[in-house]
């Protein structure tokens, strides 16, 4: 039970890996305000959170939307008190080339603004206030590396690294730890919508995987898990990779 | 109790964040054995496991050597059957210019060759014929960054981030998962052996850390058992920085 009484929010945890932390965090003892952009995945989440015997609120909306950052923060302070830890999850991913590349704005509004929106929302709400908070920021491979077919994607990804050290370095004074998991091919409803959109786009990738298998969402959950938890206590601006040794691999050689 | 009845070769065991770890790994219900290069060192840490009552073993040596590497590990497998976890946690520097430098035979022995040399052991005597295994080498964030005064040490832990990633590839498939920790400023007898050298070495560095203070030994151990344990199942070649946001840190600024 690390997070005994906690309050973590979590966007973008109606499913995917988002659902895995939010039902994690909750089992550990959190009370998790779940956000996510369809009000549906996001009562479904609590439901299966309180039929568990946990605790969970739904707070759903477009995250990219500072107003709505700061509303949401509101009413979880308003309702339990304070946020303890916010887990920048949410994010969309397309596949365009970039000479028509339509999907800018959104994918920067949704990887990039809202971490920014949402952490400070949460730092000048509660954390800064209550002395103390953890935050962790979902990247992807793609915060470090390019592949083809998302321009969008892979710049707010890097951003979303900067953003990470920027305000792990701003408000470690604060006692505030910032981190971000970068996660590797991981099995979520992104990249099954991926898959639809073109069947061949992942075949080659997988067989690239060191560990030659797809992450599982709780995989990813438990990385978030224990970069907001005490075991972690001097871990501040750290990108972490969680992704069966891809980023280890050199991208002009294959895993044997 | 995340390891019981894991068999555990700790490196540099006996004093400062890997004798943290041995107490932490052993109070988790591990058999760990515990290596140093001073035979006393060793022989205290098992007393202090074994009053606590845990189990461990002293495999005392000097890790740069292969062959201590080699017996080390093989005494390990006859006493209990296997080695389950390997963590390099042995580590020397010094201070010198490197026009100078006469330590770098020595420094590179044991902070670059011995990782290789244990892993390669219990690789090949147990973790390659088992079929799984779990490797967390010890680098630094001078293996990221530089600063004057030790080229040996820097060299050899930029190079135990490549050994890292070079074993996480080669032996994802084999069910052996390769990580690294990545300290920054800990509080540990290698600090104070140098700050006997020079009382001003780190007065300036201590400032610079965005989070205003060094870690303790027990936050780089709970880092090595996050990686060992199954709640790091997708992570393998990952470089985990734990060091107050100093990497995060643009080295042209100071902290807020």
């Amino acid at each position: 039970m690390r997070f005994k009484d906690k309050v973590v929010v979590i966007t973008g945890a109606g499913s995917g890996m988002g659902r895995a932390a939010a039902r994690m965090f909750a089992a550990e003892g959190a009370v998790v305000a779940v956000n996510d952009f369809n009000a549906d995945t996001a009562a479904a989440a609590v439901a299966e959170i309180e039929a568990a015997g946990g605790r969970a609120f739904a707070i759903p909306g477009d995250v990219a939307d500072e107003t709505f950052a700061q509303s949401a923060i509101a009413e979880v302070v308003q309702r339990v008190g304070r946020v303890d830890i916010l887990v920048n999850n949410a994010g969309v991913s397309t596949i365009q080339p970039a000479t028509e590349y339509q999907a800018w704005r959104l994918e920067m509004g949704v990887n990039l603004d809202a971490p920014f929106y949402w952490s400070r929302a949460a730092a000048v709400q509660s954390m800064i206030p209550n002395g103390g908070g953890a935050i962790v920021i979902v990247a992807s491979n793609a915060c470090f590396a390019a592949f083809p077919g998302d321009v969008g994607y892979i710049a707010s990804k890097h951003g979303a690294a900067g953003l990470t050290k920027a305000l792990a370095v701003e408000w470690a004074k604060h006692n505030i730890r910032v981190n971000c998991v970068a996660p590797g091919l991981t099995e979520t409803p992104m990249v099954k919508q991926g898959e639809e959109k073109d069947p061949e786009r992942f075949k080659v990738r997988r067989a690239r995987i060191p560990m030659g298998r797809t992450g599982k969402p709780e995989e990813q959950a438990e990385a978030m898990l224990f970069l907001a938890s005490d075991a972690a206590s001097y871990i501040t601006g750290l990108i972490m990779n969680n992704d069966g040794g891809q980023m280890a691999l050199y991208s002009g050689f294959s895993p044997q | 109790m995340r390891f019981k009845d894991k068999v555990v070769i700790i490196t540099g065991g006996g004093s400062g964040m890997g004798l943290a770890a041995t107490r932490l790994f052993a109070g988790e219900g591990a058999i760990v054995a515990v290596n140093d290069v001073k035979e006393a060192t060793a022989a205290a840490a098992v007393a202090e496991v074994t009053a606590a009552g845990g189990r461990a073993i002293a495999i005392p040596g000097d890790v740069s050597k292969r062959e201590v590497a080699e017996s080390s590990v093989a005494r390990v497998v006859k006493e209990f059957g296997r080695v389950d976890i390997l963590l390099n946690v042995a580590g020397i520097a010094t201070i010198q210019p490197a026009e100078t430098y006469d330590a770098w035979d020595r420094i590179t022995g044991v902070d670059l060759d011995g990782p290789f040399y244990w892993s390669q052991a219990a690789a090949a005597q147990s973790m390659l014929p088992n079929g799984s295994g779990n490797i967390v080498n010890v680098s630094s964030l001078a293996g990221h960054v530089a600063y004057p005064g030790d080229v040996g040490y820097i060299a050899a832990k930029a190079g135990v981030l490549g050994l890292t990633r070079s074993l996480a590839i080669e032996w994802a498939r084999k069910g052996i998962r390769v990580n690294c920790v990545s300290p920054g400023f800990t509080d540990t007898q290698i600090i104070r052996d140098m700050e006997a050298i020079d009382p001003n070495r780190f007065a300036e560095r201590k400032k610079r850390i965005p989070m205003a203070r060094a870690a303790q030994p027990e936050e780089m151990a709970k880092a090595m058992a996050f990686l060992a344990s199954d709640d790091a199942s997708y992570i393998t070649g990952v470089i985990l920085n734990v060091d107050g946001g100093q990497l995060a840190l643009s080295s042209g600024w100071s902290p807020a």
